[in-house]
């Protein structure tokens, strides 16, 4: 007799299950539910009215610096630069590119745009190369850097280059020999004055903008209210086709697995009904998405789905056995319940070990994550019981033989085999795989979460490549003691300083009040003019207590953090060399330089707080301390696969990465835990281990190829997201998925095996 | 980088300038109907480029405005909004002149744009309307003027002077030409 039909027979009904409590007993909700269907039915309609009514209320959050957000030194300054100078995230840049952009006609061109783009509404500040001028000392007439009239026939570049070598501002913004030129404008979007860059707004500004260039001009942007504005827009289609994919897939899978329309519609309702109460409790608690939280659906989705498969083939195989409706239902809960309640268990653990990351955006995904989690494990309990137990009477039992039937005996022969060979190659491959988790670098650049084929992304791969980059760093300087800001004095402090930070970045690539002098205004003069002026233009130069000087540089996004850390800590402290303390460098590659390598390194450790957590409850829950070790190395070898394949590629390890390895081993240990569930029910059954582990091989198998499958199949709508972070985490927890499986099947008998026999029996608690 | 300078200072004079441009008046209207009347055609959504001088040392810069102007028949009254912008520089634009009897008052383009103008006055003469006063440009007072077409055809033309004492003649500061949009 087959060993399923064996164990089903022989705890065929309630009272008479003696499987091992596996899960906390926190299955038995499932009979709270089929003791009131009733009251549980007008429970579930009324929530999902109330989530689907939510569903309008969806908001978006596409502040891809959230993950940067702690209370570290860096990210404060980051933040006092924009409390205290201006808020420099509304600046949008615009890459002006046209063949004839450098003669006489194209210049003039590109003068009409800035003066149109001074007209439009909102807009507060234009800057250009026409920006620049100074101020003749003998007549005091204002002298600008490039001619008000340009004669035909000029030499435009060769012009340019000359002013490019007196002038900052045109050395930064002009590109002649890429036709190109840089205008930034002080945008309205600002999120401290209540208008954050939403996508329409933003798109109708470029839209505007796009209408009054004059014919000839190509026009990309760049800046960060473009960069949000396109990730809010990725995220709301994303969620679109995650959703539809995910549906879809879930269905089809559903339907191929159990060959008929009515299992497959009862299998999918539970994970339809968890993608809506996620998204609903969204919408009703007003809860962005945002890029890390945008997956949380699917993946609630898919664990419902693989959870209900389980549930629903052990009533199936009860039905099949005679059982009837009612008490195949229960026998069917207390049979898989179990493992899906400790996949609930170490799953959330896996979540909320990102909490640890000590950083707001980790603590909303730990707590959204294992919401998302508990949900898919509620939602089983809930709508598969309903449902089985309304219309379960209806569906048509016949036997079938399991798709990948045929895999179980051969998975099951393999591990009694090679036993000692495979317990040798998991030691092996941990060992060759190790060295790839401590040679992996970090990294969190933040066009890297773009959707690649974005406007923002776009511009900000033009901006690197023809300017040389436009990430905004910048020094605070304090305006020295018994000095004012604007006396001769601090303004040769200043002026010392900003050659330090030019010496680090480039002479060109820094500008600060110094300039303004130099151009011909006295600091008694820039004061005076300072009084009357708009906070947003003396912010840039000056805070607005007038107690700290700005000097502001720009840089690639991209900068590597070793250089922005040598930037930072050089100028600073050349500038203590010289006896003027208290300088401080902040900015984008800073934040991300100083922030990121912790940010990782703290979710590294809560990867392993995961770890060994998840295997400490399985221990516990299991009473099986050997079993629960042996679980270790088959879940750490898809990972360390992934970090070494990174490694190698040389690509670094990026927050998403690691969400994605800690989510995949909270899944892949799933698996194990599947496993063990039947294996130490067969010993407790009094089986020995080899008959032990050839029966629940044999059963289990093809439920969790199936299952690792439609996991697969459900994750697949990732892999067609424009975020690149969804489709790095939707394709790493696939391939972590696919990998785990084979080590769970493959090496984690040998594993268990090779523990028991070297354990004397008296030892071993199960 | 003179950003700053120009925003406050040369812009400030440019914004001076175009406010007594384009009518910074407490003039005697001919009559309250013809006031009206005058008022009323400038009403309409405008945009203006031309050139005009950040102050008499300086050559002129290239400035572009918009202005949209409405005209209330009850209070006899053109209230008006828009931005003027130079290369270097932006400021915004708000303004109103009234009629009151046989009189105007208030100004076209806001107390900020008009707060560089010293003794101003205005008068229509010809189908324009002329306005006058003194800017201060540092230690000296300069005498300014400007010369406000009648819309025609869509179109008017604003023209400013200065008056040049060395040279004892009216030097053009700027000129726009303002088209209804």
């Amino acid at each position: 007799m087959p060993p399923l039909q064996r164990r089903l027979r022989s705890a065929s009904l309630p009272g008479e299950v003696d499987l091992k409590t596996f899960g906390f007993g926190l299955e038995a909700f499932g009979l709270l539910v089929l003791r009131f269907p009733r009251a549980f039915t007008a429970l579930l309609a009324v929530s999902l009215v109330a989530c689907v009514a939510s569903l309008p209320n969806l908001r978006f959050d596409g502040n891809i610096l959230s993950v940067l957000e702690t209370d570290g030194e860096a990210f404060q300054n980051y933040r006092r630069v924009q409390r205290d100078f201006r808020d420099f995230s509304r600046d949008l840049g615009i890459i002006v590119r046209a063949d004839d952009l450098y003669t006489p006609e194209g210049i003039e061109k590109l003068r009409n745009l800035h003066l149109d783009l001074t007209l439009i509404d909102g807009v507060e500040g234009v800057f250009s190369l026409f920006s620049s001028s100074s101020i003749d000392p003998g007549s005091g007439a204002v002298i600008p850097a490039i001619p008000e009239r340009i004669a035909p026939g000029t030499d435009v570049k060769s012009l340019i280059a000359r002013a490019a070598k007196e002038n900052m501002l045109v050395e930064q913004l002009a590109r002649p020999d890429r036709n190109a030129a840089l205008i930034s404008i002080e945008s309205p979007f600002s999120e401290a004055a209540g208008r954050p860059p939403d996508p329409a707004p933003v798109h109708a500004l470029i839209e505007e903008i796009r209408e009054l260039a004059p014919p000839g001009l190509q026009l990309d942007f760049v800046g960060y209210p473009l960069m949000r504005a396109d990730a809010v827009e990725a995220l709301i289609s994303d969620q679109f086709l995650l959703t539809s994919v995910g549906i879809a897939m879930v269905f089809a899978i559903a339907l191929i697995t159990f060959r008929a329309v009515g299992p497959a519609l009862i299998c999918a309702l539970p994970a339809l009904t968890a993608i809506i109460w996620v998204l609903g409790g969204y919408g009703l608690s007003g809860t962005p998405i945002n890029y890390l939280s945008t997956a949380l659906p699917t993946i609630a989705m898919v664990i419902a789905l693989v959870d209900t498969i389980m549930v629903y083939f052990s009533w199936l195989g009860y039905r099949q056995e005679g059982v009837a409706n009612h008490d195949a239902i229960v026998s069917a809960i207390l049979r898989a319940g179990p493992a899906n309640s400790m996949n609930m268990v170490t799953t959330a653990i896996s979540f909320a070990s990102f909490a640890l990351g000590g950083n707001a955006a980790m603590r909303q995904l730990a707590f959204l994550g294992s919401l998302a989690v508990v949900i898919s494990f509620v939602v089983v309990l809930v709508v598969l019981t309903l449902a089985l137990h309304f219309v379960g009477d209806r569906i048509r039992v016949e036997a079938r033989k399991p798709f990948f039937a045929a895999l179980g005996p051969m998975v099951a022969r393999l591990s009694q085999t090679r036993t000692r060979g495979l317990t040798a190659a998991s030691i092996v491959i941990t060992l060759v795989f190790l060295p790839g988790h401590f040679l992996i670098g970090e990294q969190h650049l933040v066009t890297a979460q773009l959707p690649a084929a974005s406007e923002a992304a776009k511009g900000e791969r033009l901006a690197s490549e023809i300017f040389g980059g436009v990430a905004p760093i910048y020094m605070i300087l304090p305006v020295p003691k018994g000095h004012s800001w604007s006396d001769d004095g601090a303004l040769t402090t200043l002026e010392k300083a900003e050659n330090e930070f030019g010496h680090e970045i480039g002479d060109k690539r820094v500008f600060s009040l110094t300039q303004v002098r130099d151009a011909g205004l006295s600091g008694e003069k820039i004061a005076d003019i300072f009084k009357d002026a708009p906070e947003t233009l003396a912010g840039r130069f000056i805070s607005e207590d007038r107690d700290e000087f700005l000097i502001t540089g720009t840089v690639p996004y991209g900068m590597e953090p070793d250089a922005a850390r040598a930037v930072a800590e050089n100028a600073v402290s050349r500038l203590a060399t010289q006896g003027i303390a208290g300088a401080k460098v902040t900015g984008y590659p800073i934040l991300a330089s100083t922030e990121i390598p912790k940010l990782v390194g703290s979710l590294r450790q809560s990867f392993v707080w995961a770890i060994v957590l998840g295997i400490a409850v399985i221990a516990a829950a299991s009473r099986a301390p050997l079993v629960a070790l042996a679980t270790l190395l088959p879940n750490l070898v898809p990972l360390l696969f992934i970090e070494t394949a990174l490694w190698l590629a040389g690509e670094p390890m990026d927050v998403a990465h690691i969400i994605a390895l800690t989510i995949a081993f909270g899944i892949t240990v799933d698996n194990a835990i599947h496993f063990i569930n039947l294996f130490l029910a067969d010993v407790e059954a009094g089986m020995d281990d080899v008959a032990a582990m050839r029966s629940s091989l044999t059963e289990v198998t093809p439920a969790l190829v199936a299952a690792t499958l439609m996991f697969i199949g459900g994750s697949i709508g990732t892999l067609f997201s424009s975020m690149p972070s969804v489709f790095n985490l939707g394709f790493l927890i696939i391939i972590a998925l696919a990998t785990g499986l084979i080590a769970n099947l493959t090496l984690l008998p040998a594993l268990i095996l090779t523990f028991r026999r070297l354990t004397p029996r008296g030892l071993r608690l199960a | 980088m003179m950003e700053v300078r120009d925003l406050t200072g040369s812009a400030g004079r440019i914004a001076a300038i175009a406010a007594l441009t384009l009518g910074a008046l407490t003039a005697h209207a001919p009559a309250q109907t013809d006031g009206a009347e005058f008022l009323s055609a400038y009403a309409g959504e405008w945009r203006g480029s031309g050139e005009t001088r950040p102050d008499p040392r300086s050559e002129p810069t290239r400035v572009t405005c918009r202005v949209s102007a409405i005209f209330d028949e009850n209070a006899g009254a053109l209230r008006n909004k828009g931005r003027c912008g130079t290369t270097r520089g932006t400021r915004d634009l708000n303004g109103t002149l009234r009629l009151d009897g046989a009189n105007l008052t208030g100004d076209f383009l806001g107390q900020a744009a008009a707060s560089g103008l010293v003794n101003p006055r205005a008068r229509i003469d010809q189908n324009m309307i002329v306005s006058e006063a003194e800017v201060p440009d540092g230690a000296k007072m300069v005498r300014v003027r400007t010369f406000l077409t009648h819309p025609e055809d869509g179109s008017f033309r604003v023209q400013s002077q200065y008056f040049d004492r060395d040279a004892n003649q009216w030097i053009v500061a700027g000129e726009l030409e303002f088209t209804r949009q």
